[in-house]
């Protein structure tokens, strides 16, 4: 009986206790939540001031941004890289022409156009190295794809019989391989003919060859063209600093403010400013790719709303602030198996027009255009002037969803 | 010294004890039965069953939402989840109404084992196959497999059996027992890649080093086509012909028969372009089908 009545009392103490430790807990709680919620509210006070309500802008001034930045210049940074390395290249073969690689490949993401870069980088080029530059007058992918062969000849063989008259020293450039070739069985003509010029082709002759990743991967893989070619360049993301300093004068000329960055951020980067936070993050989120990043930094320009109730006219509206909010990227729409193998292609190609897209997949063009113009409603798939292209913003997301469902892709 | 009559009656004896014994055990076990513990079992198995429903449709969502490269891996868990979630069923069950002492549990396996002996014999060599098959894996959820003469995509495992889907979209269900005596033939054992074979026959005077290479451009060219895995072209002579087997994988083995039929229609359309000669009929009617591995 004592034993009973001694754990009976042990446990009513046992009870007791923990119903204080509960209540003491409960208190401790209530004391501290400024501290919890102040992590994510950053001041009691500021927290009972409305949100900033930002708007969309309307197509004018959307228009003028967009213009503002087609007018920037391609990154000086890819430029600069591109330059090094062609530098390098060229003069370790002018060296010794007959014993070291002739050639060099300038690799872009498959949503930036290498072309343009290159050609770019390559006016300015030439001119310090006062060498015949001759460029492969492409400016798309042939609609008649078997004819690939025989333009390639056509251009590169006639050059070939005039260098051999004077003997000089030639650089042959082809802006972009993708337009040499179509995934399919006659398709690859093109790159075979091109792989048999940088081998057995003149010696006097250096190549420079501008593409995708996505498609110099695939061509690597099927037609090993990697063991043709010397050097191979791709483009470097571009980091946040240089992406600021490129972007800069089109903030300045919108007058474009930067608004508070997300929370996390706040508590990772205390001592940095919301410009330098923003720009840290579009450069995290676009992985360093210049197109990419145009596209968010557009996306992510906002107004103040205007009062429905005030008159409201384009004057005001233009002298209101540009507020770029936190970079994102949109959401992935959800993707069948089917758009996938289109999405892929188009990564691969770069562009195409439907044609060339369906029989890049080997089905009927009807078959594609429904495909294509349900990911054109989503935003996808661009096109313009009857070219399809990945609209450069999903590109990251793209990426992801196709090297984790097996295709030859590289994730980073 | 017992005589031979004596050693018989105790024999006799005992046996005759043991069975009474047994007898006495069992009647206490089912007197221990009662309504709210039928009511309780009732709920149990609604619960195992409810489970087992909701792991199907939660592993089955999952592993298609997932990227694909996971989807075999998710769903192969489910029937090691289905196992579980029976055995513990199983063993609450036997707790509860059986009231698993070291005597009932001997008691109970002598009767069990007895009838499972005559009544589900087979029945129950299915089960134990299928709780082997778990360990040794000579198929899992999404494997394509040939059992017998069905081959197909196999959609279920359960405890008894494994459910496949024929190319021509019919459900087959084969008991776990066939692994005892059937070979089993698995296209891509968890991986998600199956090797497509597909036979190509021409002529003997044909250009091979032109067909080798439509070949090769098919299948590098097809957007089916799983690039980091090899392509291979291999050629058999035969009194009527050359066959050329191209070997492949597509991006997905779901894809197969698709894949099949997409490096027909484009290398048939390059073969026809270059006028290449097919070998004279009469056919073998068994070597003109494509193969599988």
């Amino acid at each position: 009986m004592a034993i009973a009545t001694l754990i009976r009392e042990s446990i009513t103490k046992l009870t007791n206790l923990m119903a204080s430790a509960v209540n003491r807990f409960r208190t401790w709680l209530s004391n501290q939540r400024n501290f919890f919620f102040s992590r994510y509210t950053k001041d009691v006070k500021e927290t009972q001031e409305p949100e900033r309500s930002l708007v969309e802008l309307p197509p004018e001034l959307s228009q003028k941004l967009v213009d503002a930045v087609k007018s920037i210049p391609s990154n000086p940074a890819d430029k600069k890289a591109i330059a090094s390395t062609l530098d390098k290249s060229f003069n370790l073969w002018r060296e010794n022409p007959s014993n070291t690689d002739n050639s060099v490949v300038i690799l872009s993401s498959p949503v930036v156009t290498v072309s343009r870069i290159l050609s770019e980088t390559l006016e300015e080029w030439t001119g310090q190295k006062q060498i015949n530059l001759k460029l492969l007058p492409l400016k798309n992918r042939p609609i008649d794809i078997e004819s690939i062969t025989s333009k390639l000849e056509h251009y590169l063989k006639q050059s070939e019989l005039d260098q051999e008259e004077d003997q000089e020293l030639e650089v042959v450039v082809i802006p972009n391989l993708s337009w040499c070739f179509l995934r399919s069985v006659e398709g690859l003509a093109g790159i075979e003919y091109i792989q048999s010029l940088l081998c057995n082709g003149s010696q006097n002759r250096f190549w420079i060859i501008g593409g995708g990743q996505v498609s110099w991967q695939y061509l690597s893989s099927v037609c090993a063209i990697e063991a043709y070619c010397g050097e191979v360049l791709s483009l470097p993301a571009i980091p946040a600093e240089k992406l600021q300093s490129w972007l800069d004068p089109v903030i300045e000329k919108l007058g474009i403010v930067f608004d508070e960055p997300r929370i996390d951020q706040q508590i990772l980067d205390r001592n940095k400013d919301h410009k330098t936070n923003y720009f840290d993050r579009l450069a995290d989120i676009s992985e360093g790719v210049g197109t990419v990043a145009l596209q968010i930094f557009l996306k992510s320009i906002h107004y103040e709303e205007v009062d429905e109730d005030e008159p409201q006219d384009e004057a005001i509206a233009e002298s209101k602030d540009l507020v770029a909010q936190t970079p994102k990227l949109p959401k992935l729409p959800k993707l069948e198996s089917e758009d996938r193998y289109l999405l892929y292609s188009l990564l691969l190609h770069g562009d195409l027009t439907i044609t060339s897209l369906a029989r890049s997949l080997g089905d009927s063009e009807s078959e594609v255009q429904g495909r294509v113009q349900l990911l054109r409603r989503e935003g996808v798939v661009e096109q313009r002037d009857r070219i399809l292209k990945i609209n450069p913003i999903y590109y990251p997301k793209i990426k992801q969803e196709l090297a984790a469902n097996n295709f030859i892709i590289n994730r980073g | 010294m017992l005589t031979i009559n004596e050693q018989f009656y105790y024999l006799a004896q005992s046996a005759g004890d043991a069975a009474e014994e047994t007898a006495e055990e069992t009647q206490e076990i089912i007197s221990k039965i009662t309504t709210d513990k039928l009511f309780q079992g009732l709920l149990i198995l609604l619960a195992a069953y409810l489970t087992l429903k909701i792991l199907d449709k939660l592993v089955n969502w999952l592993s298609e939402k997932t990227a694909k490269e996971w989807r075999l891996k998710v769903k192969q868990f489910l029937p090691f989840l289905r196992m579980v979630v029976l055995t513990f069923t199983i063993a609450i069950l036997m707790n509860m109404f059986l009231n698993l002492s070291q005597e009932n549990i001997l008691a109970v396996t002598g009767t069990v084992a007895v009838a499972l002996g005559f009544a589900f014999k087979d029945y129950a060599s299915s089960i134990i196959a299928g709780i082997v098959g778990l360990f040794e894996s000579p198929y899992g959820v999404g494997d394509r497999i040939k059992i017998g003469e069905y081959y197909g995509e196999v959609i279920g495992y359960g405890l008894r059996s494994v459910r496949i889907q024929t190319p021509d979209d019919n459900a087959i269900t084969i008991p776990h027992n066939k692994i005892w005596t059937e070979a089993v033939s698995n296209a891509n054992t968890g991986a998600l890649e199956a090797q497509v074979v597909t036979s190509f026959y021409f002529a003997h005077d044909v250009e091979i080093n032109l067909v080798k290479k439509v070949l090769y451009r098919t299948a590098q060219t097809s957007k089916y086509t799983a690039l980091k895995l090899p392509i291979v072209v291999i050629m058999t002579e035969e009194p009527w012909g050359t066959v050329f087997k191209l070997k492949a994988y597509p991006l997905d083995a779901r894809d197969e028969f698709m894949f099949q039929t997409d490096l027909i229609t484009r290398a048939k359309q390059a073969f026809n372009k270059h006028q290449l000669n097919y070998p004279a009929l009469p056919l073998p009617i068994e070597n003109t089908e494509n193969e599988k591995t």
